[in-house]
């Protein structure tokens, strides 16, 4: 115990000496070095407190001894056993200094449920995903239509529960996860880590994640101002492009917002690089990735702080996609590959009324997506076959109004294969356009909580069922961190 | 004295060789209270791009690309913190990807980090509202506190720029001097005062400053527009008793009006945020606005 006391006092003093340097060190050294300095002094500072604390201890224990071993009566001191449940003196602490569970990530959950319901039998989205020129249509090309995403029973559907976890590895880099489980599935949505100090400017991105490319491709359905995603999405990545891959983006240190991406993807998307090669091996050869590459530039002027406009291009290239088409019999004929690349360019306008809760508040927002295949027969095809040529494009425009506190209004157009031709050889065919109407009422009565009415009007030209309706009211509940208001 | 000078001119040469020789500090201010503070402790030694305007709450900004632009050039991001912008600052500063402004360093500050908050260690449960348990994060409606505030921004600006160190000090002890000057007679003035009704948790801390008790809120819960049931209550509760009503420029009116008619009471909207090029003189003479009005005096 004296020993321990030297110790202390020993340490204390050294300290004190340490700390009454500071001042003239920090008023010497450099921004950066003073500010070293300033924390170093702090934990010196908390270290005297810890000492002294142990100091004032031992001298109460010792205090308590010297009193032990000159006391007059006989008897314990004390109980026998006052803290309980020590059988043992085990002659130090047992605990362990630990942080527990508060190195633990932000942690949100997004239930996201909906009722269904319309006139086609409950086959508007299989209208939708096949869709003239695009999914199974007359041409049969590419996986057929089946369940794709977003898709809906009639009646009442948990639509997904989205986990999402962030928070920083080290000093270098963030990690962002976010699962999605849903009814008879669970699925990466996005895992990606990304740099936190890079070069001023860069970001780089790796792992699986949303693409860049266009507005809304990185928001996740519960960020969407539909129940449903906008139908050039659908059409041309089949939902959102969601691939592993790498991204970098740089910001430029220009007085406008100026944010250049470039991607390397794997390339997993069924409709721009799909690898036919598993289900049908002896036909098709897989390309190894990367088979995706994007890029996108977004520039957004300062418009004042009513208002906000960001404009973006965005392109892709897939240097593999693979389809069979056609019959079936003799598959080796139809078994196509080669080629496909896609343009886009969206545009947003925000306005931000300065009334209560986004009563007042204005967005509009449009983009268009031309995307084509060039697929030529396999090598090993058995008779010379004429190549495909695909081209399709898509856009949609939408509004989203403020009416009152707490409410939005909101309407969108869709519109797809406004061009839309195959040509096989020399014979072109065109196909008609498809089109959707929405509109929905959203009632927000927090920004953690929204429940949304919406309805769908369609008119897809096959096979008869032209038009259909489409009625949803969704629930979207927000539980944990609060979430970013993101552009 | 030779070394310093030595120190001093060696100093002065390699600046010049690298930087320009006046380069100001880039400052982003989330507020315009906080943008007031860098403009009093700063001078002409910073430049000030400030975030969110003073007519809109900044507890629902969305994080627009120009407040990337911002903070992509700044050298130190000033904020108000205890997570009053945690809806749209992070998203911002993760676009910005500039690793001066990151949290933990050199060039950030939150005001809340520096002072003590009152309100604290609340339940962090939203079914009470958008509560913030580390504590009320409207800091900035008290004088006392922003200069002490004031007082450590000096200090992180004159790391910044050491060799106008002593000027950034000595401004921010000239507005904790011109608050203590007003801090006095303001306490006199509200001496007595009946109370205040407030439409949020805003003007808490301005309350506590001049010893004036809060006697409820318009909102039912943080966040939580007023219903009727609660405003009926609040009648019930406060009928035969004295007040003001003080609510701020982006709240909605009809709540205040309402409670104003039936209690007979005075009622009176306010900025809570100073204009955007306000100065030191600018604030205290905004906060000077809601101690007459609190203490019901005609404006």
């Amino acid at each position: 115990m004296a020993e321990r006391l030297a110790i202390l006092d020993h340490e204390l003093a050294a300290i004190e000496s340490l700390l009454s340097a500071m001042p003239a060190r920090i008023a010497e050294a450099d921004t950066v070095a003073a500010l070293r300095l300033d924390a170093e002094r702090r934990e010196m500072e908390a270290r005297r407190g810890v000492l002294a604390d142990e100091r004032a201890a031992l001298e109460k224990e010792r205090a308590e001894l010297a009193a032990y071993r000159t006391r007059t009566v006989t008897g314990p001191l004390q109980p026998a056993d006052p803290q309980g449940l020590s059988p043992l003196d085990l002659g130090a602490q047992t605990g362990q200094v630990s942080s527990g569970q508060a190195f633990n990530p932000a942690i949100s959950v997004i239930p996201d449920i909906a009722y269904y319901a319309d006139d086609v039998d409950g086959e508007a989205f299989e209208l939708v995903d096949g869709a003239d020129g695009f999914g199974g249509g007359h041409e049969h090309e590419g996986p057929s239509g089946g369940h794709g995403h977003g898709t809906l029973d009639r009646g009442f559907n948990l639509r997904e529960m989205e986990l999402a976890f962030s928070g920083a590895v080290d000093p270098y880099f963030d990690v962002w996860a976010t699962v999605a489980l849903g009814p008879d599935e669970i699925e990466a949505e996005e895992v990606y880590v990304q740099t936190r100090k890079f070069v001023p400017g860069l970001q780089l991105r790796v792992g699986r994640f949303f693409s860049g490319v266009g507005h809304i491709n990185k928001q996740h359905p519960h960020q969407w101002d539909f129940v449903d995603q906008a139908l050039p999405y659908q059409a041309v990545f089949g939902g959102t492009l969601a691939e592993t891959g790498v991204q970098v983006t740089w910001l430029p240190n220009v007085p406008v917002y100026t944010l250049l991406g470039v991607e390397a993807l794997q390339g997993e998307n069924e409709r721009l690089s799909h690898q036919a090669g598993e289900e049908h091996p002896g036909l098709f050869e897989e390309t190894p990735g990367p088979r995706l590459f994007t890029g996108f530039l977004k520039v957004s002027p300062d418009v004042g702080y009513a208002h906000a406009l960001q404009g973006g291009v965005s392109f892709g290239r897939s240097r593999s996609h693979q389809e069979l088409v056609g019959g079936i019999e003799d598959a080796a004929e139809e078994a196509v590959e080669g080629a496909a690349w896609f343009f886009g360019t969206d545009w947003v306008w925000r306005y931000d009324s300065a009334r209560p809760l986004g009563r007042g508040d204005l967005t509009v927002q449009g983009e268009y997506v031309y995307r084509k295949k060039d697929l030529s027969p396999i090598a090993d095809a058995p008779a010379a076959r004429p190549s495909r040529v695909s081209t399709q494009d898509g856009l949609y425009a939408q509004v989203v109004y403020g009416i009152a506190s707490r409410w939005t209004l909101a309407g969108r157009v869709d519109a797809i294969g406004l061009v839309n031709r195959l040509e096989v050889g020399e014979v072109a065919s065109e196909y008609a356009a498809s089109h959707r109407y929405s509109a929905a009422v959203a009632f927000n009565p927090t920004e953690f909580s929204r429940v949304r009415v919406q309805y769908n009007a369609g008119r897809f030209p096959r096979e008869g069922k032209a038009v259909f309706h489409q009625v949803f009211v969704q629930f979207q509940m927000s539980l944990g961190v609060h979430g970013a208001h993101r552009f | 004295m030779m070394r310093t000078m030595r120190q001093a001119i060696l100093t002065g040469v390699l600046l010049a060789g690298t930087v320009p020789a006046a380069a100001e500090v880039r400052v982003v201010a989330t507020t315009s209270s906080m943008a007031m503070l860098v403009r009093e402790i700063g001078g002409s030694a910073v430049s000030i791009t400030t975030l969110a305007p003073p007519d809109r709450d900044p507890h629902y900004l969305l994080a627009r690309p120009s407040m990337m632009v911002a903070l992509r050039r700044a050298d130190l991001l000033v904020a108000v913190g205890a997570e009053l912008e945690v809806g749209w600052l992070p998203a911002a500063i993760q676009g910005a990807s500039n690793p001066k402004i990151l949290v933990g360093q050199p060039g950030y500050f939150e005001g809340a980090a520096q002072i003590d908050l009152i309100e604290t260690g609340q339940v962090a449960d939203r079914s009470r509202g958008d509560v913030h348990p580390m504590g009320n994060p409207h800091y900035y409606m008290d004088p006392v506190r922003m200069a002490r505030v004031g007082r450590a921004l000096a200090a992180r600006l004159g790391a910044l720029d050491p060799a106008r160190k002593d000027e950034f000090a000595n401004r921010a002890e000239a507005f904790a001097e011109a608050v203590d000057e007003r801090a006095v007679r303001w306490r006199q003035q509200a001496a007595g005062a009946a109370g205040v009704v407030l439409y949020h948790k805003d003007a808490n801390y301005l309350a506590l400053f001049l010893g004036i008790p809060v006697l409820g809120y318009i909102e039912p819960l943080p966040g939580i527009p007023p219903t009727a049931s609660h405003l009926r209550d609040l009648v019930a509760r406060l009928s035969g008793t004295q007040g003001v009503i003080l609510y701020n420029g982006y709240h909605p009116s009809e709540g205040p009006a309402f409670l104003s008619r039936q209690l007979g009471w005075k009622s009176r909207q306010l900025q809570l945020e100073v204009p955007l090029e306000a100065t030191g003189s600018t604030y205290l003479d905004h906060i000077e606005q809601w101690v007459r009005a609190s203490t019901g005096a005609t404006p």
